[in-house]
């Protein structure tokens, strides 16, 4: 077990190396170097980069770790929300296709497998917007909070802050301008789940323990819940990087449309600007923070899972 | 009983029991019916549509689609804000989107396939490593993230955004094709032929790269879909095709600007991007099934 956490940490360490010479090289074109001082220039650069000493932004002025502070926070809420979300919806339609496998239903959700996976998110965002917003006015199209609505910041994500501060009307407000982008952010990753759990189910049921449980008569939301589930859970913690990694690309572009205060909004903002220390520290940020997390879950994975424990050795 | 009919089955070529096993889903044939009529569509009818995807006309913007009461035949999917004609410029786009995305997925292909195999095939262990490993660090970055990075370096075009989106898929097909030579390695007549004698060269081309070509292929068809989304997306936030030149990111774009005035323009280019990865999806998903035909723990 040592010896596998050292060597992905090693990993770790090699692919923050390669990361920050990617990023220098980027530095290099945006910025102006000195040729001749390459090596103390790098050493400089990526041990701010290290040390989270960014510098300030060139459009506002401000502190870049600052901005982050800002930023940061409602992508996470929005990410996570929809990582809810759509394993829930996602795990539950898998296995009722999976265990009524060549039903109708089943084919119902295999249609939905092959169109949440082809269907651009920034597509189904505009369809939201058409219909929910032009044809019938019931959702907000921009923003997280309402403009006449004073949130104080606790914390900066604006489901707690809003809970924290306890006024229905402001609640009410917040969950009108969530439920579009959580929607539309949600389809593509629910359908992925979907198909990932729905051909894990249709392996599964062709084992003799799950036909046993038929034989017993259990029912089958039991067999769902106690047998499928737990067996097929390997399966998808295997692809949830991938999976997390997606759901971020697709965060940007809805973070784009519903003018959502995150990172998208931010990052896109400083492109058009071509503000070069924003997209570099982001890069950094968001890059080292996807590599934490895919160790994470390879050591989780590891540590839960007996099958790839005993394939590390 | 001696049974004629069962005789000439017999003597079928691979390709006549390919198709006999293609055609049993309906699914699968509509999609490759599909696929073959918008590729037809995007490449060979742009060059009998008469109107040119950049002349503007003022005086006839904004037209709505034929099928609707103010419109006319003569520009059937209705014009856009400068009075441009839609349908040229919805060929036109999707046929830069589908060429570039063709393009890339196909150069992540090969560099990524053979990265995969070298480094499933080579012993030494640094040698494996360093080429299994090489492209982690693009895996754990969002796709759109490397775009961004790329298009910051290099400048907002569509060749940049296709080669972006070409290396963010380099890491997938990498795994993807390691993992199955490796599983591949395992079994017992590679073995054999391994213990025969033949060298490593010959046993890739003619073991191992046949034997892992269904997953090679379903992920082909998956890269494809993706690029076109990517790329798509790239266009649609601005960083990709430049204004002028359709695109179908940076139409579905200058869509959603318009959407109170015309809805047909915010729907239809997605609609043909949903009918172009289905089918594409489709095809990749039949033809792994006649690869798979028959393979016991076939995925």
């Amino acid at each position: 077990m040592i010896e596998f956490l050292v060597k992905k940490l090693e990993l770790f360490f090699i692919t923050l190396f390669i990361l920050t010479l990617i990023l220098f090289w980027a530095h290099i074109r945006l910025g102006d170097v000195e040729i001749n001082k390459i090596i103390p220039e790098y050493i400089h650069y990526a041990g701010n980069l290290v040390t989270f000493n960014f510098g300030n932004s060139t459009e506002s002025g401000m502190p870049i770790i600052e901005e982050m502070k800002l930023f940061f926070p409602p992508t996470i809420e929005l990410l996570l929300l929809s990582l809810a979300v759509s394993f829930c919806f996602g795990i539950f339609l898998g296995i009722v296709g999976g265990l009524n496998h060549h039903s109708v239903l089943d084919k119902c959700v295999y249609g939905f497998c092959l169109l949440g996976s082809s269907v651009p998110v920034y597509w189904s965002a505009q369809i939201f917007i058409l219909l929910f917003c032009i044809y019938i006015k019931i959702f907000p199209t921009t923003g997280n909070i309402s403009m006449l609505y004073d949130v104080p910041r606790y914390s900066g994500f604006m489901v707690i802050d809003v809970f924290i501060q306890g006024n229905n009307e402001i609640i009410i407000d917040m969950l009108k301008h969530l439920t579009l982008p959580l929607i539309s952010l949600s389809l593509v990753p629910c359908a992925t789940f979907a198909r990932i759990t729905r051909r894990a189910t249709i392996n599964l049921t062709q084992n003799y323990f799950i036909k046993a449980a038929y034989c017993r008569g259990e029912s089958r939301f039991d067999i769902g819940i106690h047998h499928v589930l737990r067996n097929i859970l390997p399966d998808i913690v295997q692809k949830l990087n991938i999976i997390i990694c997606n759901l971020y690309s697709s965060c940007i572009l809805v973070e784009v449309i519903f003018d959502w205060p995150g990172t998208g909004l931010w990052i896109t903002q400083s492109i058009n600007n071509s503000d070069g220390r924003i997209i570099e520290t982001t890069t950094f940020v968001l890059g080292t923070s996807f590599l934490l997390l895919n160790i994470t879950l390879d050591i989780l994975s590891t540590l839960v899972i007996n099958r790839t424990r005993l394939t590390h050795g | 009983m001696f049974d004629l009919n069962r005789e000439a089955r017999e003597i079928q070529s691979d390709k006549d029991i390919a198709w006999e096993i293609y055609k049993k889903s309906t699914t699968d044939m509509i999609g490759l019916y599909t696929l073959i009529l918008c590729i037809c569509v995007i490449f060979i009818l742009p060059i009998w549509v008469n109107f040119d995807p950049l002349t503007q006309n003022v005086a006839e913007r904004l037209l709505p689609p034929s099928w609707s009461d103010r419109g006319s035949l003569h520009h059937f999917l209705g014009t856009d804000e400068f009075g441009r004609d839609f349908l040229s410029r919805l060929l036109i786009g999707a046929q830069n989107t589908t060429k570039y995305a063709f393009l890339a997925c196909f150069a992540s292909l090969i560099i990524g396939t053979s990265f995969g195999l070298m480094s499933a095939m080579s012993r030494s262990r640094t040698r494996k490593g360093v080429l299994h490993h090489i492209f982690d660090i693009l895996f754990s970055i969002p796709s759109i993230l490397i775009a961004f990075i790329t298009i910051g370096i290099l400048g907002a075009s569509l060749p940049h955004a296709a080669l972006a989106i070409g290396i963010s898929l380099l890491p997938r097909f990498i795994h993807e094709s390691y993992g199955a030579a490796k599983k591949e390695l395992e079994k017992e007549y590679v073995r054999a032929e391994i213990s025969d004698g033949s060298s490593r060269l010959h046993l890739t081309f003619t073991t191992i790269l046949p034997n892992i070509l269904s997953t090679i292929i379903s992920n082909m068809s998956q890269g494809i879909s993706i690029a076109i989304i990517d790329i798509a997306a790239v266009g649609y936030l601005g960083f990709g095709a430049q204004p002028p030149t359709p695109e179908l990111g940076n139409m579905l774009a200058s869509g959603i600007d318009i959407i109170y005035v015309s809805t047909s323009k915010a729907i239809i280019p997605g609609v043909a991007m949903i009918v172009l990865i289905a089918s594409i999806q489709l095809v990749g998903h039949g033809i792994c099934r006649v690869l798979n035909t028959g393979v016991a723990d076939a995925a």
